[in-house]
């Protein structure tokens, strides 16, 4: 028995050593096959472009913040800027494409980075075990995640629920092989959708993929009922009117200071951004802790009545993003935001 | 829960350790943490029906303990169909009832009688199929007094409900499984380390194999209106290796995880489809069920020792019944059938038993004509597997007229490549294990132990890489 259990230990302890080589040797990015591509790109080209400025987040950020036109507005200060935000990357992943990203780039000169402001990803079951649903999570996300999740105001049924999640998929990430088809899979569509610098609104993906029956029916749902526009409309007033009640999450907001200073010590000014259209949930936890953190350091464009033109039918694709109008608009005020910050 | 689980990855562990540990040198805490574990590992997927098992359980025990004091024939066999009624009665109302109501409707509005409806949404209870069999083989055999009854409840009811085995076999017999669990167990480390290469095989057949043709075979079959000749061809090729890989992996798992608690299971799959002919493919698939069949059916019938129509009969009773028993579907009961028609040849010509040894014995390559027999015979099962998957005969009938079709000579829509290279090693690996109870019992191990433990450690990644489902991001889109 000994002997079964020593080598039994012995062959597991080994496969254990191979698979924790295989996460801490791994490409940081190479579980998000929209990233990669974007970072392949923004390598080769960053010398020609004169890239300074960079964008992290979700669609959001990557729907919604027009590179091109935000140069061309702040074509006096010379920004030009790259839009690194992809398709469902929620935080923490967005916090560690970024933090790994500014680890990584130290030959490049960046001066200003913007970074979507985020509540914890509630990660679902569904998610949980695919590679994208994992390869972030590594110990010090994990931690972050805990920690997150423990300082929130949730139930302690909800805790112990979204802690076990994240566990999960913490311990999937070591068993997760097939990682490395990225290495070699074919990018031909997440080029595509790559637009211009990084930037590519939905109605152009629309256009150039007709047939995608998801972007279709985003788009078929919200004209069906355009009432839900409203409803998120009002429910992200009512948050305003009472954001004041809610209580932060220290750990998150110490965290966001964190990474603000962190990057000012790599020469980069970091500027959160609150975006338009997300849940009234989100901005009930994320307007509080974007009022405490310091006014150059954080861009919120998501007030109804601010930003009007952002919650309107006419700018928007389905009910939680804006089309290329909108899109072009929603830049424009972050070009202003932005310039103000700058002075 | 499942073997391919993480549940089970640490499940199986915390069971065992209790095992050898805690509960090592006392047989009836043994069985009885194999009694707990079982119950945990069955009610992770309902603990409703639980009740069932238990249920099922007290009944068998029961009526050997009276079948053993009663000398009465009559009142013997009056034990005996108390048995058979509830447990095929459980098995009937569970897996059968809408079926029958279904055609006994159509029956009648055939008739031209409208008769209402009057189905239930049935859950089928996990694994009921083999555990009623295996209660009924302990009653039978007590019955014909070829087994002692039990008097140890414990005991019984780790037969009953083994883990390993109990969702989906092999079906054991008591005369087999139940004397294993009053011998005192001792831990053999050449049967723990060769279960554990047996789970190692099973979950490689199982999720490597099977899962990854699942994608396709589903695909195609759910499309099959739209798609060529070749294409048909693909999937009907491809469910073969879907279902054996699925079939035969549960069960190397089963007998793998048996051998670590010191049992041993019977083989359940003999490398079937390096069958020379039907009869000898019928020895190797399945055997635990196909056993069952012959010895409380088959042969009760009078087997083959009766005149030709009852051996015809007969013969047709034993794959149809066996088809039934899949599922209740018209489709398993053609596929039985067809199997029948695939055999009587053979059975009528008393060519049945004509390939006993297994291909190519001692040799490295079949001989043409055994391959060709082989390559035939292979062929029968693809066809007749159409039918186990279709999802009513007409489906099955549409399949096959697109097979039957010129759009099989051009290219087929859907071209696996990776997969068809994994089917082919896998078959390289199965043909050279073929003389052992599993592809890989002896493969490696005159090897040096780097190049044994490279070769185990490929497995195992390649069993993590396709460990999941190829599932996108949910909100890719966006």
């Amino acid at each position: 028995m000994k002997s079964f259990l020593k080598r039994l230990i012995f062959f597991f302890s080994f496969l254990l050593l191979i698979l924790v080589l295989k996460k801490v040797f791994t490409p940081y990015y190479l579980g998000n096959v929209y990233f990669k591509p974007k970072l392949e790109y923004f390598n080769k080209n960053y010398k020609t472009q004169n890239y300074n400025t960079v964008f992290f987040g979700s669609s959001r950020i990557y729907r919604h913040v027009n590179t091109e036109v935000l140069d061309s507005l702040m074509s006096s200060q010379s920004i030009n800027s790259f839009n690194f935000a992809t398709v469902a990357t929620f935080s923490p992943e967005s916090y560690f494409l970024y933090e790994n990203f500014i680890d990584n780039q130290s030959d490049k000169k960046l001066d200003y980075a913007f970074l979507e402001l985020q509540a914890l990803n509630e990660i679902d079951g569904d998610n949980l075990t695919t590679t994208k649903g994992n390869y972030w999570n590594t110990i010090g996300y994990l931690n972050f995640a805990i920690n997150y999740v423990s300082n929130s105001d949730k139930s302690q049924g909800e805790k112990l629920d979204l802690t076990s999640r994240y566990v999960k998929s913490h311990l999937y990430s070591y068993f997760d092989v097939k990682i490395f088809k990225h290495y070699w899979m074919d990018t031909k569509n997440t080029v595509r959708r790559m637009g211009e610098h990084g930037f590519y609104s939905l109605d152009d993906d629309l256009q150039e993929t007709p047939n995608n029956d998801v972007l279709k029916q985003r788009k078929t749902t919200f004209i069906a009922d355009t009432k839900t526009l409203d409803e998120r409309r009002n429910s992200v007033l009512d948050i305003y009117e009472n954001s004041n009640k809610k209580v932060v999450n220290d750990y998150h907001l110490s965290y966001l200071k964190s990474l603000i200073k962190k990057s000012k010590e790599k020469g980069i000014d970091l500027i959160y951004v609150l975006p338009p259209r997300l849940t009234a949930e989100e901005y009930e936890e994320l307007v509080p802790i974007s009022n405490l953190l310091p006014k150059t350091n954080v861009i919120n464009l998501s007030h109804p009545e601010t930003y009007n033109e952002l919650y309107t039918l006419e700018n928007s694709y389905d009910v939680g993003h804006l089309n290329a109008n909108g899109a072009r608009i929603m830049t424009s005020y972050l070009a202003e935001e932005f310039k103000d910050i700058l002075h | 829960m499942l073997f391919n689980s993480i549940d089970f990855a640490i499940f199986l562990p915390v069971v065992f350790i209790l095992y050898w540990f805690v509960c090592n040198g006392n047989l009836r805490l043994q069985n009885f943490l194999i009694v707990v574990a079982s119950y945990f590992f069955y009610g992770w997927w309902d603990w409703k029906f639980l009740s069932l098992i238990i249920f099922s359980t007290i009944v068998d025990f029961t009526v050997g303990v009276r079948l053993d004091k009663e000398e009465n024939p009559a009142l013997r066999k009056g034990l005996l169909w108390v048995s058979i009624l509830v447990n095929l009665g459980l098995l009937g109302f569970f897996k059968y009832y809408n079926f029958f109501i279904d055609n006994f409707i159509s029956a009648f509005s055939f008739l031209g009688s409208d008769i209402q409806p009057n189905t239930v949404n049935i859950i089928l209870p996990v694994g009921i199929s083999f555990y009623t069999f295996q209660t009924l083989s302990y009653t039978i055999d007590v019955y014909r007094k070829k087994l002692e009854p039990t008097k140890d409840l414990i005991a019984f009811s780790a037969f009953v409900s083994f883990f390993p085995q109990l969702v989906a076999g092999p079906i054991e017999r008591a005369t087999h499984l139940l004397p294993q669990f009053y011998k005192k167990r001792k831990f053999e480390y050449a049967k723990a380390v060769d279960g554990m290469r047996q789970i190692l095989w099973g979950l490689f057949k199982k999720v490597v194999i099977a899962d990854n043709c699942a994608l396709y075979v589903n695909q195609i079959f759910s499309d099959s209106a739209e798609m060529n000749g070749s294409t048909l061809v693909v999937g009907a090729v491809l469910f073969a290796f879907q279902i054996y890989g699925d079939f035969s992996g549960y069960s190397d798992i089963a007998i793998g995880t048996s051998r670590l608690f010191g049992f041993d299971l019977m083989q359940n799959f003999n490398f079937p489809y390096f069958s020379r002919d039907i009869a000898e493919f019928w020895r190797r698939w399945h055997i635990s069920l196909s056993t069952w069949f012959r010895d409380y059916l088959y042969i009760p019938l009078g087997g083959s020792r009766v005149g030709l129509l009852k051996k015809v009969r007969n013969t047709f009773i034993i794959f149809i019944v066996s088809g039934f028993w899949h599922g209740a579907n018209w489709t398993f009961i053609v596929w039985g059938a067809l199997n029948a028609i695939y055999f009587l040849p053979l059975l009528l010509t008393n060519n049945n038993r004509s390939n006993m040894e297994v291909i190519a014995k001692g040799r490295m390559l079949p001989q043409i004509r055994e391959f060709c027999l082989m390559i035939f015979t292979f062929i029968l099962t693809v066809f007749a597997w159409i039918f186990f998957r279709a999802e009513n005969i007409g489906h099955a009938l549409n399949y096959i007229s697109g097979i039957f079709s010129l759009s099989t000579f051009s290219l087929p829509e859907i071209r696996p490549t990776n997969l068809f290279l994994l089917v082919i090693i896998f078959l390289i690996i199965e043909w050279m294990g073929r003389e052992d109870k599993f592809a890989i019992a002896k493969l490696g191990q005159k090897w040096i132990w780097p190049l044994r433990y490279t070769f185990y450690y490929a497995l195992i990644l390649l069993i993590f890489w396709f460990s999941r489902e190829d599932q996108e991001f949910i909100y890719f889109q966006f």
